[in-house]
């Protein structure tokens, strides 16, 4: 783990070999345990280590990157010269795309020293020991509890420094009881989010309920989502649609569609890095600030992710969502979805047949452009009757329209939850939709 | 480097370790992309570290760096691992013999593709995309070359020491275009990044993208314009590309011993197979015939020895429909009487190693083409993969693919369908197997991503298989089953 100044110290030292080469530097460190559970013992128990420079240099219109974690003075050097070489060769592309120049300096520093402690190797034994205590005899549990503490740090020729430290912890389980399985999932930057043994007994309350299932026909049902279940449909939503660049490789859904009535009204995203229930990551792996985006309001799509390359092809500004990967462009990692005014528990009580859904399984997109995805639900889907959970439901496949189904969103919950994306996470409440189109069911 | 391996292996037995093993990964990558006939990327990286592996009185421990000048501590961190494994541990893991070797393995190639200049790939690429221009109005065109060189080094406390030079070479090319509320896709060789093997530079030689780019330009333009795939039960043909996904979905993952016995219970998923089923079970229709061959020339699951040490084999899978083997490593294999099938592969030196597929291949058939397609009344052929999804235990599966040709009266009639889409549930589907192509036209196909574990890994791996043809499979999504 370098410091900040530790971390701007080798950057200077790499700008310095660079010589007058335009030249972005990259410096990213993990130090990550990660405990994983089964059969309600620990059978993986892992660290790893790694520090890794990417070093981009540009001329004019070309562009080359070389990545490597050997970190000698000659290893950097040759990597140095590698760059050149590239360089030299790279054909030029159809856009020069120049470094960020300002601001000189941003930072974000703060983290929660508890997780380095409560989550250490010994921390997380212990803390997995204390959850699975509290399952029921016939029950068993599989996992993983993970730490992972790092940092980003960026410089270039233009002058710049960034730095952001990365602390987090991540667990999820599933308890097995026969016939039926429960899940739940924790992920967060601060201890006071953490509690292990209430999320075991969440999954083991889940699984019991889950015993004896029954099936169901495939066919259209009203739905309750509970956050996990919209968490996984809101990434792969942002991931399909929500970039500059996908609307540009043609594949959004929100392609010619700004300004366009695309969800309900009551449909508000936003992407916010600021937001206290979002991890603080200031700035994008261009080193350009990180700027709170309005995707969906009300309904209407407003903003999209961009980063530098995908700005410029449009004539506007990054804002600040480059993921390092130009062939995705800018994607939003601080997704928040606004909350509503219903709970759960009056979602079930005014549904007269429908499901509740804890979370999905393998999804995935069948259709960009429609945003038809699929999936199979997982460790916990039940049947509603008349306000009433009244049995378990055998899994089943949906495939379906996401434009339909957030034209159909009933009700919002008012609590959210912080819920893993596809890096980092975002904070989501519960959705009841009108309907969602289940096309098959799992067999056992 | 060997000694500093060695030397480890040393420390580590002085530290009272049961067991040990120390693994050294050097990975180089190239990668070039081209999009609309401009570079979006060229980039090298060079990835290398050492992972440590211990057992003390059974428990399990890994540590891992990257920085060389911190092997002892990471050896203790290792170690300090275990001890704490050993604090929720019911059973103690325990590995079957195999012999201690001294070996080296070199993947087999021609030219070294690292020596070719990068401004002749660039070429290559630009040229394919001229020519799928020139064939169609195109909304976007796109091509890819990923060449990677892995350098194991790899020593244990039970007396081997075994090194391998891995050459993968990786390519492809797609065309895009745009309907009303569409974007439809061909690519060539197959899906999502081209084919992969291990091989040297000749393997993108043969794999002619130039010369193929005009057929997918003037495909993807046809399916612009084309009819949505029809929902409902149809005879399908399906092609080697697409084959290779619905084998390594619905086979290859199901017959992972570890996630048999619930390690990847929490994330990717378990099986629907258990342990008793060998030998028992019927898989397929006694056409089927599958096995994990870790030998198999090319394959991108090729390699000399596994990161326990275990040697490369051939193992039967599926055999006249019969299940009659799982992918197995050396703690799980003698859970079921057998010895290690030697798959348990680790994704680089950060991480463990797991069973993985090595390549998973449907033996060919003796079918023509010709002979495939006469069978069907009325039916589809269906080529190159475009979604995918599984259920958690390996049954409820749906994929998409990027085209559809009709099948009538035994025929191609010329007519083409977008975004088809079949799904099914494992065994129902491979019992319908009543036709397999010959060997004429069996291909194999690499996967560079396929995912598992946590920390999340990503192996390399192989599918051989001919055009295939299925019963009444469920086409589409309208009608529920």
């Amino acid at each position: 783990m370098l410091t900040k100044a530790e971390a701007y110290l080798v950057i200077d030292r790499i700008l310095g070999w660079a010589g007058s080469l335009d030249v972005q530097i990259r410096l990213s460190g993990q130090d990550r345990g990660l405990t994983r559970f089964a059969g309600s013992e620990i059978h993986q128990n892992v660290s790893q280590e790694d520090l890794t420079v990417e070093l981009i240099a540009v001329d004019g219109k070309r562009r080359a990157r070389v990545t490597t974690n050997r970190l000698g003075e000659e290893d950097l050097k040759e990597a140095l010269r590698e760059l050149q070489r590239n360089l030299e060769v790279a054909p030029e592309a159809e856009l020069e795309i120049p470094f960020i120049t300002e601001p000189e300096d941003i930072y974000a520093e703060e983290y929660d020293p508890g997780l380095l402690e409560e989550f250490d190797i010994e921390g997380r034994a212990g803390q997995l020991e204390s959850g699975l205590k509290k399952l029921q005899n016939d029950m068993e549990a599989a996992g993983s509890l993970s730490l992972d503490n790092g940092f980003l740090a960026l410089g270039n020729s233009s002058g710049i420094t960034r730095y952001a430290r990365r602390t987090q912890v991540d667990f999820s389980t599933v308890v097995n009881s026969g016939d039926s399985t429960g899940f739940a999932a924790l992920i967060s930057d601060k201890s006071e989010d953490l509690d292990i043994s209430r999320a075991f007994s969440r999954a083991a309350d889940k699984a019991h309920q889950g015993r004896d299932p029954v099936q169901l026909e495939p066919g259209s049902y009203p739905v309750i989502l509970e956050p996990l279940a919209v968490g996984g449909i809101l990434s792969y939503l942002s991931y399909v649609g929500f970039s500059a660049r996908s609307v540009q490789k043609g594949m959004s859904f929100l392609a010619d569609r700004l300004g366009e009535q695309v969800f309900g009204k009551n449909i508000t995203i936003t992407d916010n890095c600021e937001h206290p229930e979002t991890a603080n990551l200031p700035f994008d792996l261009e080193g350009a600030r990180r700027q709170k985006l309005t995707i969906i309001e009300e309904g209407v799509a407003r903003e999209l992710a961009y980063d530098l390359k995908s700005a410029i092809l449009d004539e506007k500004e990054t804002t600040g969502h480059s993921i390092g990967r130009p062939d995705i462009g800018g994607f939003p990692l601080h997704l928040v979805m606004e909350p509503g005014e219903t709970s759960r528990e009056e979602m079930i009580s005014s549904l007269d047949r429908g499901l509740l859904i804890t979370r999905f399984h393998y999804m995935n997109i069948v259709n960009p452009r429609q945003a038809v995805f699929t999936g199979l639900t997982r460790d916990g889907t039940f049947l509603i009757e008349k306000g009433e959970i009244t049995a378990p439901v055998q899994d089943l496949r949906f495939t379906d329209s996401m434009l339909d189904a957030f034209n159909k969103v009933a009700a919002i919950s008012p609590r959210r939850e912080k819920i893993e994306g596809f890096s980092a996470f975002n904070y989501v409440p519960a959705l009841q939709i009108e309907e969602l189109k289940f096309t098959g069911r799992k067999e056992s | 480097m060997e000694n500093q391996v060695t030397d480890l292996i040393q420390y580590l037995q002085d530290k009272g370790v049961d067991y040990a093993d120390v693994r050294y990964v050097r990975t180089e990558t190239e990668a070039i992309c081209t999009e609309d006939r401009m570079v979006q990327e060229l980039e090298s990286e060079v990835d290398a570290g050492i992972g440590i592996s211990v057992l003390i009185d059974g428990a399990p421990g890994f540590a891992a760096v990257s920085d060389l000048d911190r092997l002892k501590a990471t050896a203790l961190k290792a170690i300090k691992i275990a001890r704490a494994t050993a604090r929720l541990q019911k059973n103690r893991v325990s590995f079957t013999e195999r012999e201690a070797v001294q070996d080296s393995y070199l993947t087999a190639y021609e030219i070294d593709p690292f020596e070719i200049p990068v401004n002749e790939k660039i070429e290559l690429l630009k040229t394919a995309e001229e020519k799928m221009l020139s064939q169609a109005e195109l909304f976007k065109t796109s091509g890819s070359l990923t060449f990677t060189k892995i350098t194991k080094i790899y020593a244990d406390t039970e007396g081997s020491v075994i090194h391998q030079e891995l050459l993968e070479s990786g390519g492809g090319i797609q065309a895009t275009t745009l309907a009303e509320d569409d974007m439809l896709v061909r690519s060539y060789p197959c899906g999502f990044g081209g084919n992969y093997a291990t091989a040297g530079y000749e393997f993108i030689e043969e794999l002619d993208l130039v010369k193929n780019a005009g057929e997918i330009a003037r495909e993807a333009a046809q399916l612009a314009e084309a009819e949505e795939c029809p929902s409902g039960q149809y005879d399908l043909v399906i092609d080697s590309d697409q084959m290779t996904l619905q084998i390594h979905e619905s086979v290859g993952h199901p017959i992972e011993l570890d996630r048999i016995f619930g390690s990847e219970a929490a994330y990717a998923g378990t099986s629907f197979l258990e342990p008793e089923m060998l030998d028992e079970f019927q898989y397929g229709s006694s056409r089927v015939n599958i096995v994990a061959d870790a030998t198999t020339p090319r394959g991108l699951g090729t390699f000399g020895y596994d990161d326990e040490g275990v040697p490369a084999q051939r193992i039967d899978i599926i055999r006249n429909g019969i299940l009659t083997g799982f992918l197995t490593s050396r703690d799980t294999a003698g859970q079921i009487g057998r010895t290690s099938g030697g798959t348990a592969r680790a994704d680089g030196w950060q991480n463990i190693p797991l069973i993985r597929m090595t390549n998973i291949n449907l033996e060919p058939g003796d079918l023509s083409r010709e002979e495939l397609l006469a069978g069907i009344d009325d039916g589809l052929y269906l080529k190159t993969n475009r979604s995918w999804s599984i259920d958690d235990k390996r049954l409820n599966f749906q994929f998409g693919c990027e085209i559809a040709y009709e099948i009538k009266n035994g025929r191609l009639t010329g007519k083409i369908y977008k975004n088809p889409v079949y799904a099914g549930i494992t065994p129902k589907f491979w019992k319908r197997c009543d036709g397999i192509g010959s060997e004429k036209h069996w291909q194999l196909f690499g996967v560079p991503n396929c995912g598992k574990g946590q920390p999340g890994q990503s192996a390399h791996v192989g599918h051989g298989s001919a055009p295939t043809r299925f019963r009444q499979v469920k086409v589409g999504v309208k009608d529920a089953n």
